[in-house]
């Protein structure tokens, strides 16, 4: 009776979870969107790795690249295009922030962040094994 | 012997004799807690009459508390459980020796290893073995990829008045956000520490138990852990452990199994 009950209370935590995570999911299509925007690594400081999808819906046909924030790096351009995805490899410990430039003018349109997060925010000192 | 280790286990961590703090050393107060939902398969070393498996669904709760040098780790979703406290006393950051608290075999009784089962005939009479509460020092050092860890625990506040050496290699694999831990190693047993747990004394005999005076012993484990975490406060977690203790442990009349294992999967909460 009592397995029973816990294998229910198993069951409902997952279902939650489930829908927390797909919550996490749906959000708002704006001009330039990220998704997942967030990544979650086990332990604080650790390379978090997530397969991003970002979407990109310009208001007028142009030419357009997506670039990452701080180092600048163009990741890709598109040539007279209003709608188009881009695929990111994610892979850092610290968030993030991608830009939609303008080709031409370097003019920054839009900006999405994906945040790094971690579960474990303590190191601990030690990870001893114990059987008996 | 135990009134002078139980004086220096007092006085240890007045020594502190930290060099160098290194990336693990951080001179503040810290705590974790963890609590999760797991599925539980695990089977004990079989005692005779009584049935060592067990397969549940189980609430668990982990905690960590770390203060200057010392440490609190007890670990309920973790394997078969157990709390580890610890004072590093030297830490290099390559290697390092600890005072460590903690236990090394689990207790039972005449109603097998869970208290509030009934009386098993055939262990009738036995008096109750409480687990160990040993003390002593944990040498470890990375070697590699390895970090490889030797500890010698004396039975300081148990009834066992026996010892126990640990060696043990851990090495984690890192797989994109996916933790693979494996570890393996050995445990050689004292004859007291082994005769506490597994002999069988005069006045505890009865019809199907024979009086029985083991010698030292062995065990040999290897287990893995695997994590990943699948939401900012959320972690999945699944392990597996198998221990075989050395061929002598059958002698003993009490048991009829030498192995254990234990596989346990579910999720945790960390706040």
């Amino acid at each position: 009776m009592f397995s029973k009950l816990i294998t229910w209370i198993v069951l409902s935590l997952s279902m939650l979870l489930s829908y927390q995570l797909q919550a996490q999911e749906i959000e708002t299509v704006g001009i330039l969107h990220a998704v997942p925007s967030k990544c979650v690594a086990l332990n604080q400081g650790r390379t978090c790795y997530a397969d991003v999808k970002v979407t990109v819906n310009a208001p007028s046909e142009g030419d357009y690249c997506i670039r990452e924030s701080l180092s600048k790096k163009i990741l890709q351009c598109w040539a007279k295009a209003d709608t188009f995805k881009y695929e990111l490899d994610f892979s850092s410990d610290e968030s993030l922030s991608y830009e939609l430039i303008s080709k031409k003018s370097r003019d920054v349109l839009a900006v999405t962040t994906i945040e790094v997060n971690w579960v474990h925010k303590v190191k601990t000192k030690k990870r001893r094994w114990r059987l008996f | 012997m135990k009134k002078l280790l139980i004086i220096i286990s007092l006085l240890l961590p007045l020594y502190g004799v930290c060099e160098e703090p290194s990336d693990d050393l951080e001179d503040e107060f810290a705590w974790q807690l963890s609590v999760g939902a797991f599925y539980v398969d695990m089977t004990m070393p079989e005692l005779i009459g009584t049935d060592s498996t067990f397969k549940h669904g189980t609430f668990l709760v982990d905690a960590k508390i770390e203060y200057k040098n010392f440490y609190l780790n007890t670990h309920s979703g973790d394997f078969f459980g157990g709390s580890d406290v610890g004072y590093q006393i030297i830490n290099t950051g390559e290697w390092g020796i600890d005072a460590i608290y903690g236990s090394y075999m689990l207790p039972f009784s005449e109603r097998g290893y869970h208290d509030s089962d009934d009386v098993v005939p055939e262990l009738r009479g036995i008096k109750k073995r409480d687990q160990d509460n040993s003390i002593g020092f944990s040498y470890y050092r990375h070697v590699g990829e390895f970090l490889a860890v030797a500890e010698v625990v004396y039975d300081v506040f148990g009834d066992t008045d026996g010892w126990v050496f640990h060696v043990e290699a851990t090495r984690n694999f890192e797989l994109r956000n996916w933790d693979l831990w494996l570890n393996f190693g050995a445990n050689y047993y004292s004859s007291n520490f082994h005769n506490y747990f597994y002999g069988v004394s005069e006045t505890e005999i009865n019809q199907y138990l024979t009086p029985y005076t083991p010698g030292s012993s062995t065990s040999a484990f290897i287990q893995m852990q695997l994590n990943y975490p699948i939401a900012e406060d959320w972690v999945f977690s699944s392990g597996a452990s198998w221990l075989i203790g050395s061929q002598d442990t059958l002698n003993s009349p009490l048991v009829r199994s030498r192995h254990a294992r234990v596989f346990f999967t579910g999720v945790k909460y960390v706040f």
